[in-house]
Order: structure tokens, then sequence, then C-alpha cells
């Protein structure tokens, strides 16, 4: 049985949103100080200039950028999101410190954006048509006709906070060559792609205080619930195992 | 008034501040991009491609076991709770990935048993000569 260790993420990131950052004009030079103490090798600072700081780490395939309105931490290609935990929040850290902004967020979000492979684009919307996860109204056909490629994009929310979440295939094309050797299981040829975009419990319109700790516990627990979701989208869609499950 | 009038008061009049979008999601490219749905994705291949020196594996496996190290003592005090526990899962998963990626320190290993090995060579070279 497959578990959530299958899972192939195309984009993991968390970002949050401030206000006030514009000291951040006097201060991306002693910022990026900090985070290149913390961040330590292999990632490498890129010269800051007026809009944005940036640490590109090549290896794992992430990114940290910070700047006067907003702070990220991404990373591409990857079956979870655990780097991406361990390190978001101790940078998040140093910018709410360096640029007091800790007290005047206005959003934070997590999103993952996960991959299902499938053997073509056909395939994936006839998985999709046959999983009824996105079915037109009788009135829908009547006023654009039976669709030939669906889709879904919906915004929902309870106390855990709001959650934008999409479906749809995509078309995987690859430039320049082949997929790097580490990367040839994860990268497939067409997907469909399960779009998930957390969004912290907050008061819209108001600023906010975000520690490291409630930031830590927020990644955690999208990604669980990013989990459960994927394991049952993935049954709804009837994808066969990964060649790798040995049952 | 005149329009022209009009028009140089407009001219000196502060522009309103563009309100914030609080619906904006994380890493898009604005509002159309947000409601579309995605249909194509282009990976740039040699972007992705990566050399990673030994000095680099050590040092993210050295983070990593700093992290897995808090962790399993929260554990062994009973203090981890499940969504650590979960984290802790998928950590020990990524630590053992970059523990078998042996592709950036798998010549340099070779590299060190070739130069012990010229070394051995070498001194049972010289052992012969001497005794001859």
């Amino acid at each position: 049985m497959t578990d959530s260790a299958d899972l192939v993420l195309n984009q993991a990131v968390v970002e949050v949103q401030y206000d006030r950052g514009v000291v951040y004009l006097d201060k991306c030079g002693a910022l990026t100080l900090r985070l290149q103490d913390e961040l330590g090798r292999p990632f490498v600072p890129i010269p800051p200039n007026m809009e944005t700081g940036e640490f590109k780490n090549g290896a794992e395939r992430i990114a940290v950028r910070y700047g006067p309105k907003s702070f990220s931490v991404t990373q591409t290609w990857v079956r979870s999101p655990a780097r991406v935990e361990q390190l978001a929040p101790a940078a998040w850290g140093h910018v709410a410190d360096v640029l007091d902004v800790g007290r005047t967020v206005t959003r934070c979000g997590v999103r993952f954006q996960l991959v299902f492979s499938v053997e073509s684009p056909e395939d994936g919307e006839a998985r999709i048509a046959e999983s009824k996860l996105c079915v037109e109204s009788p009135e829908w056909i009547s006023a654009f006709g039976t669709p030939t490629s669906r889709g879904w994009v919906c915004v929902s929310e309870d106390h855990r906070g709001k959650l934008r979440s999409g479906l749809s295939v995509i078309q995987v094309t690859l430039e320049g060559g082949p997929a790097p050797s580490d990367l040839a299981d994860l990268i497939p040829k067409a997907a469909i792609l399960l779009d998930l975009d957390h969004v912290y419990p907050c008061v819209s319109g108001e600023h906010f205080g975000l520690q490291k700790a409630p930031l830590k516990d927020f990644i955690r627990a999208a990604w669980q619930r990013s989990k459960q979701t994927a394991m049952t989208i993935r049954k709804a869609l009837e994808l066969p195992d990964p060649p790798h499950v040995h049952h | 008034m005149s329009t022209t009038d009009e028009t140089a008061i407009d001219s000196i009049r502060p522009q309103p501040l563009q309100a914030p979008t609080y619906e904006r999601a994380s890493v898009s490219g604005g509002v159309s991009e947000e409601l579309q749905m995605r249909r194509s994705l282009t990976v740039d291949a040699p972007a992705l491609s990566r050399s990673v020196s030994t000095e680099d594996r050590e040092a993210i496996l050295e983070s990593l076991y700093e992290e897995r190290t808090e962790l399993t003592r929260a554990r062994r005090l009973g203090t981890l709770s499940p969504a650590d526990a979960d984290y802790l899962t998928d950590l020990n998963r990524y630590i053992d990935a970059w523990e078998k990626d042996e592709g950036a320190s798998s010549s340099d290993v070779w590299k060190r048993l070739e130069a012990i090995a010229s070394s051995v060579l070498s001194f049972q070279v010289d052992v012969e000569r001497t005794r001859k």
C-alpha cells in the first residue's frame, strides 16, 4: 500500500507578508549576515538590492528570500517539506527580529504543489472525469457544452484557517536537457497537480504577531492536512502505485 | 471650474494608496494566475542540475543531524508531540536520502582509497629495494 512517502512536491513554499518592513532598506546588510550565520553552508547569499535579499542552496534546491514586504522559503522537487519546516521558522525569527515585523504580519501562507504522475494529459483528464471530483451540472452543460478538461479551484475556511485548493492536469516540459539523475523519478511527463495553499488563521485586514514556534506548528499541521487530502485524491483518481512500491 | 484647472489640481493631488491584497497566494504572478488552472509546467533542467561538494554534503547532514538530535531527545524524554513525531519521520527519510546520495562523495572516497593503496604499494617497493 502506498503511503505519504510516495508523494512528490513540485514546490513547497512558506511565505510571510508584513507591514512596516521598510526598515529593510537600513538593515538588509545586518539581516543578510544574521541569515548567513543561521543558514550556513551550502546557502550562498546573492547581494541584496533595495527590493529583495536572497540566499540560494543549489544542492537542496532551496531559495530564501526577504525584503520590505515579505519573506519566503521555497524548495522544489522534494518528497516532503521537512527541510523547509526546519529552516523557515529559524530564518523567520531573524527577519522578524532585525526588521521588527514580528507583530505586523498581514498574511502567512504555506503552499504545497503536489504532482501525481499520469501516462499523458489525456489520461489525467480521463481520471479526473471518472473520479467525479469535478462534476459539471446539467445547467453548465446546457450553457457551455460538455467540457473536455476539468479542474477545480475553490477556497474553504474553518478554524484551521483558509485553504485554497486547485486540481488540474499539467503537461511537463523539460528544457535544456534531461532531468538530473536524482530527479528522474520525481519529474513526470504529465501529471495531475494538486495545489494546496494554506493561510494562517487571522482577521483579514488586521496585523497579527507570528513567532517561530507557531509558524513551525502551522507548517506541520498544513502538511499533515495536505498528506491526508493527497491520499484521498489519489484514491479517488485510482492512480497506480509508484513503480518502487512493493507489497 | 474649467477642465484645465481640474487637471492642474489632479496633478498635485496625492494618489490613493493601493489597497493591500490579503488574498494573494504564495508565490503567484497575480490574481489572473490564481484563478486559472495550471496547464503546463516548464522545467529548466540545467538550472536543477547540481554538483554537491563533500563539504556541502557534510554541512547539510550536520544541520539535519542536529535537528534530529533535538527531536530524538524529546522522544526519549516522552515529550515528543504527535506532530513532531510525524516531522521526525519525514526528517529521517530526508536524511536517509542524503546519506545514500553518494554522487558527491564517492569520487572523493575512491581517491582516498587510491591514495592509500598507492602509499602501501610504494612502501612495499621501498622495502623490496632495501632488501636487495
